[in-house]
């Protein structure tokens, strides 16, 4: 590494990683249940035709 | 081959893995020893050629000698402090994918300067092939300070200050300093999780930690950590839209005297132009929303559109994506064109050194800077003949045009020689041939003068 990546940089850039990471796992989540829903609620609905 | 009688392309001497020069008229990578066993990772990895495959990396080839390679050359170089929004904006967008799928080989990007993207074809282009090296367990992304200097900041800036901001990078080459950036933001940006953490955040940590002389302990990271901040830094970054701003030039075509039909009869006549030229290189001077770049686009290889005004250069960029990847825009103000700039004025080169081509047009041009720009007439035509190696076109607007009766408005008329008789004798002095055509129904006239 020939560029100062600086201390202070590296400490909020392994704190942003974490937030982000646990954002990541929050959304997929959200994103399941969403899904669930969703079946759900196609598995409800009427066809008609 | 070795570099020895070759000339050393001057911004290339920071990263010690290797530097570019030029020999015989080609572009050469010279591979350090030190550089050498992530370059050959960078090969064996497959990472090089899928780059390469999808546009975002500078061809090359290998050469008979196993430490050099030889490089494709972009034909014109432009700089961040030339782009538009949209295009800072997508050069940090390659730049995280570059890292994101540096990281699916088990490499990382060591770097994150603007300066290694240019622009070609209408998108961001990667030019460093030493940027790529082996990713060391636990280690985390050395160049997220970088990438805040060169693009959130900026980024940042424009969006929510002024689209000018970006002027801020002429005098930061390094990157735009954080602390200042925080200072100038908004006081809403504390309020948005990114801009807290990237910006703010980020210059309270580097001003705590940089007169430390102990160690201190940084987390360990990991691949799933570093995809989470690339991908959530791309999520970011490519909602970041243009600002919109309105700028005096946007409505430029508009706002004039020009009639439908005598705008057409200029559109037809300079396309009868470019077709006969058909140059390498057209040179659009004061382009503005493109409308002559475009024409010149169907007959030149390449156009270099240049304008003062961030808003039409963003309009340059998007005709570059869409319909004309031939175009090449660049934000630049005549008055104050691009200097050498960095170490010995030699690291970025001006304006001037890289922009020359068959033809250089300067339509609806001359009279800001006769009048405006307070320009001499022979500095006028010096910088249409320093510019052409064959032809230029230029448009004379009267005085008694409604767009000059404006630039005279409220100052005092010093412009004695603004006539046609003393602007063609002017062109005579350094063009040999001077073709007059008058514009219908106007009184305005292009000159198509020839070397």
């Amino acid at each position: 590494m020939y560029i100062d990546a600086g201390t202070g940089s590296m400490l909020i850039q392994a704190a942003a990683a974490g937030v982000f990471t646990c954002l990541v796992f929050f959304r997929q989540i959200t994103a399941w249940f969403r899904a669930q829903f969703r079946r759900k609620e196609k598995g409800n609905g009427t066809v008609v035709g | 081959m070795g570099p020895s009688s070759a000339e050393r392309i001057p911004g290339s001497f920071r990263d010690p893995s290797g530097f570019v020069f030029r020999r015989e008229g080609k572009l050469f990578r010279k591979i350090s020893e030190r550089g050498k066993e992530d370059f050959g990772r960078f090969l064996r990895s497959g990472l090089a050629e899928k780059l390469v495959r999808e546009g975002k990396l500078v061809p090359f080839r290998p050469t008979a000698n196993d430490s050099v390679i030889e490089l494709e050359e972009i034909p014109f170089i432009t700089y961040p402090y030339e782009w538009s929004f949209s295009q800072l904006r997508d050069a940090a967008l390659l730049t995280l994918e570059l890292a994101e799928t540096a990281l699916a080989h088990d490499m990382i990007l060591q770097d994150a300067t603007a300066f290694n993207v240019t622009f070609s074809g209408g998108r961001p282009v990667f030019m460093d092939h030493g940027s790529f090296c082996a990713c060391r367990p636990g280690e985390g992304w050395g160049a997220y300070r970088q990438f805040a200097m060169h693009f959130l900041a900026p980024l940042l800036l424009m969006k929510h200050v002024d689209l000018r901001c970006l002027d801020l990078f002429r005098a930061h080459l390094e990157g735009f300093p954080l602390d200042l950036a925080s200072r100038l933001l908004p006081r809403r940006s504390w309020l948005s999780l990114h801009p807290l953490i990237h910006i703010h955040l980020h210059a309270l940590m580097e001003k705590k930690y940089s007169s430390g002389t102990g160690k201190t302990r940084i987390p360990r990271s990991s691949p799933e950590r570093l995809h989470a901040l690339f991908g959530e830094l791309e999520r970011y970054v490519s909602r970041l839209t243009f600002p919109g701003q309105k700028t005096d030039w946007a409505d430029y075509y508009a706002d004039n005297n020009y009639s439908k039909e005598n705008f057409l009869f200029k559109k037809e006549e300079i396309g009868r132009i470019c077709r006969r030229l058909s140059p390498e290189t057209a040179v659009d001077l004061g382009a503005n929303t493109g409308v002559f770049s475009e024409i010149a686009a169907k007959y030149a290889r390449r156009v270099i559109a240049a304008d003062i005004d961030p808003t039409a250069v963003e309009g340059l960029y998007r005709l570059a994506q869409t319909e004309y990847p031939n175009i090449f825009p660049v934000l630049l103000d005549l008055n104050n064109p691009t200097p050498g700039l960095g170490m010995f004025n030699r690291e970025r080169q001006d304006f001037y050194s890289r922009c020359r081509g068959e033809l250089v047009m300067g339509l609806a041009l001359m009279h800001h800077l006769r009048i405006t720009g307070n320009w001499p007439l022979d500095h006028i035509v010096r910088l249409f003949a320093g510019m052409t190696s064959r032809t230029a076109v230029v448009e004379f607007v009267p005085k008694s045009d409604s767009q000059v009766r404006r630039l005279l408005r409220s100052r005092d008329d010093i412009f004695d020689d603004w006539t046609i008789d003393d602007v063609v004798r002017a062109f005579r002095q350094k063009f040999g041939t001077c073709r007059l055509i008058p514009i219908p129904d106007s009184e305005r006239m292009l000159l198509e003068l020839t070397l």
